[in-house]
């Protein structure tokens, strides 16, 4: 959001005083302690211009007015309660900096809290300081767009408090555009069916990148989930749709990608989970169905406990990860092919007689290293031993030592080519650190002398 | 320091400079040093290749990759270093034996001089690999890098130990190997298969009281945890992580590894003295 877009939309708005219908008018507030009257004066379908400087808040909106802000004007609620309070719907908040909300999650200091008003839009708004962000309940239709939001929570920090979109009991949410940062969850959807989370930018939060619990049919596409404890934790939520994420760095000792519990008959495809502690978390989850996914670089590509039963995963790359897949039953009806097709497996050493693309031998993901390590997690501290690797071997050689029988009969021989993604690859640092290279260069050499004297000497 | 002990030294001196050019000549040295430089740059190059193609992270799994090489080759090479030195050299020990020297001094020079030439083999590999990293990854990842060029130096010391123990205490070369051999089998692969089997029989019984000491008395198992602390994969090791990381997080707990490393050098070396100062050559 540039500050020439919102002048020219303040033009807009001056352009839109001559033109517009008899009874509703556009009224521009000078910065300092009128808004809280003006808006209180507006009628429905007013537009309340706030000019430049900062505006003393709390502001409550009762009526379904447009609320926008020139470049550089900021709502400060003086780090009490609520900043902007919407009871009334089809109110439109646009181009507006909101920041200093009350510190007590009791009373959801946030700000911007929606209650009970359908079909308000939040648009390029800005959220400085706040405890919660946007908190929405009964607000069905909810638009929240070109958002940034930034909280107070520390990441990492269990007690960090407050999230970034707080959406309750609200169906037909659209949540877009919009990044999130430093707090609790990044948004947290509960009773919010048929959402649409689409092109969010969820990082550093202290908890979840996203979280739903009793949500259904949403669909969560192209969003980036990065350095959250997990990027997008799923609870009671069934018919997903979760398409073309990357779910990025969530690294910790207690950290997922995709967290997914209770949560039924989802559609997982082309999302990129890469360099994730455990990229995909599954517990009583049943039916999901897992396709072109990228999962590379993980410690853990899947785990699953046993209460999960007839989900099927296939045409994926599993890419170096540390377990594919770890489970803890050794009978299973989860698939990892669809029957014609299975997923490309890194570590898998297959062979193609029949030059069509698929392996004749099928693959067993699950090693027994993993396959105790889930069992007994202690034990994942001989992670990376030379022992561990000849265990591997061994299975190799010995079927017998397989741990489960979770079997894809159609491993691919080359990776599939997934659609998507790359667009928002994570920038690296790739100037040379010329101490460091001295200092090795330095090692290098004195090694090399040092032999050659030896070799040389009498 | 008074003149005896500077005279010491200079004999221990002697003895080491003899020792490291000898090591130096021998084939098993050479191949080290020809196949470590080789792997180390190799990994380095072609794991950073791969990891920028694909575009994520990477570089810690170069690390870890290394780390893999060096926990298996690294004992071996100190092990049969240590181990040739002294068993079955009986007619050229005795000349040496019968010099001006206390045995103390030839055993302490030999295990310098050993150390050395191990050290400078893996001072050419890791350096050509560290210049490769720090051209390609920048700053980040050397610090991982450096704790496991440390480290390694530290695990061939270590087994150099080790093998002037055993064969002060087997004098025939075979034997000694045998056990050399063996001792290297259990550091690498039976001491963590047997710590996995005993986890998995003992079923849920309360592990971290067993697991950990038993883990830290391994220097393999340590040198592997350490690093993989390092590079910032400790989330590898699961909620275990969390311990680890607290204990080697501290400074306490960094000095306890140190200590434990450097107790396992110092004991054999010590016990190698007594038996090699007491057996009539």
């Amino acid at each position: 959001m540039t500050g020439g877009a919102a002048r020219l939309l303040a033009l807009a708005a001056a352009g839109v005083l001559a033109a517009s219908p008899a009874g509703a008018s556009v009224t521009r507030v000078p910065a300092g302690d009128g808004a809280r009257q003006a808006v209180a004066g507006a009628a429905a379908g007013d537009t309340l211009v706030l000019a430049a400087g900062v505006h003393h808040g709390p502001l409550r909106i009762e009526r379904g007015l447009t609320l926008r802000g020139e470049a550089g004007s900021v709502v400060d609620g003086g780090r009490r309660g609520t900043v902007l309070e919407i009871v009334a719907p089809g109110v439109v908040i646009e181009d507006l900096a909101v920041r200093g909300s009350g510190t007590r999650a009791l009373t959801i200091d946030s700000g911007i809290h929606v209650i009970a008003a359908g079909g308000v839009v939040i648009r390029r708004v800005r959220l400085d300081d706040v405890l919660y962000g946007i908190y929405a309940e009964r607000a069905t239709g909810l638009v929240v767009e070109d958002c940034h939001l930034h909280g107070r929570a520390t990441p990492g920090d269990p007690s960090g408090e407050g999230n970034g979109i707080h959406v309750w009991y609200t169906p037909d949410a659209r949540l877009a555009g919009n990044t999130i940062d430093h707090f609790q969850d990044g948004i947290y959807l509960s009773f919010a069916h048929n959402t649409l989370v689409a092109h969010d930018r969820l990082q550093d939060n202290a908890r979840y990148g996203l979280h739903t619990m009793y949500c259904q049919q949403n669909r969560l596409v192209e969003n980036l989930f990065t350095r959250n404890v997990a990027g997008v934790a799923i609870m009671f939520s069934n018919h997903l749709v979760v398409e073309g994420n990357d779910v990025l760095h969530n690294r910790g000792p207690r950290t997922y990608g995709l967290l997914l519990r209770d949560c039924s008959d989802g559609e997982f495809i082309n999302n990129r989970l890469v360099d994730n502690t455990v990229a995909i978390f599954m517990d009583n989850s049943n039916r999901n169905r897992m396709r072109g996914n990228l999962i590379q670089d993980n410690g853990w590509g899947l785990l699953m406990f046993s209460s999960c039963d007839g989900n099927e995963f296939a045409e994926n790359n599993v890419i170096h990860n540390d377990y594919p897949v770890a489970l803890d039953m050794r009978r299973t009806n989860n698939r990892f092919d669809d029957g014609a097709r299975g997923n490309y497996w890194s570590d898998n050493a297959p062979y193609d007689l029949d030059d069509d693309g698929v392996s004749d031998v099928p693959y067993s993901p699950v090693t027994a290293f993993a396959f105790l390590s889930k069992q007994y997690p202690d034990l994942a501290i001989l992670a990376r031993s030379p022992a561990v690797a000849a265990l591997g071997v061994a299975e190799r050689v010995i079927p017998a030592m397989r741990p489960s029988e979770a079997v894809d009969r159609f491993p691919l021989l080359e990776p599939v080519a997934v659609s998507g993604g790359g667009t928002r690859r994570a920038p690296r640092a790739t100037a040379p650190a010329w101490a460091t290279l001295a200092g090795f260069g330095a090692l290098a050499l004195f090694g090399l002398l040092g032999l050659l004297r030896g070799w040389r000497a009498p | 320091m008074n003149a005896f002990t500077h005279g010491a030294w200079r004999r221990i001196r002697v003895v080491a400079r003899e020792e490291y050019r000898r090591a130096l000549e021998t084939r098993w040295l050479f191949g080290f040093t020809a196949l470590f430089a080789v792997l180390v740059l190799g990994l380095s190059y072609f794991g950073l290749a791969q990891g920028r193609e694909v575009g994520f992270q990477g570089f810690a799994r170069v690390t870890l990759s290394l780390m893999n090489l060096v926990l298996l080759i690294v004992p071996l090479t100190g092990l049969m270093l240590g181990i040739t030195s002294i068993a079955g050299s009986s007619e050229t020990l005795a000349l040496l034996l019968a010099q001006p020297v206390t045995r103390g001094e030839v055993l302490l020079g030999r295990f310098l001089g050993l150390a050395a030439a191990l050290s400078a083999a893996q001072a050419l590999g890791f350096g050509g690999g560290g210049v490769v990293i720090a051209l390609n990854a920048g700053f980040g990842q050397i610090p991982g890098f450096l704790a496991l060029t440390a480290l390694s130096l530290v695990l061939g010391w270590l087994t150099v130990a080790a093998a002037l123990c055993i064969a002060s205490i087997w004098p025939d070369r075979l034997q000694a190997m045998s056990i050399g051999l063996l001792l290297w089998l259990g550091l690498v692969v039976a001491y963590d298969l047997g710590v996995l089997g005993t986890t998995a029989l003992l079923r849920g019984a309360p592990l971290q009281a067993v697991l950990f000491p038993a883990l830290l008395l391994n220097p393999v198992d340590l040198v592997r945890i350490l690093v993989t602390l390092a590079v910032g994969s400790g989330a590898l090791f699961g909620p275990t992580s969390a311990v680890l990381a607290g204990m080697f997080g501290s400074h306490a707990g960094i000095a306890v590894g140190v200590t434990v490393l450097a107790l396992e050098t110092v004991l054999p070396l010590a016990i190698a003295t007594r038996v090699f100062s007491r057996r009539d050559w």
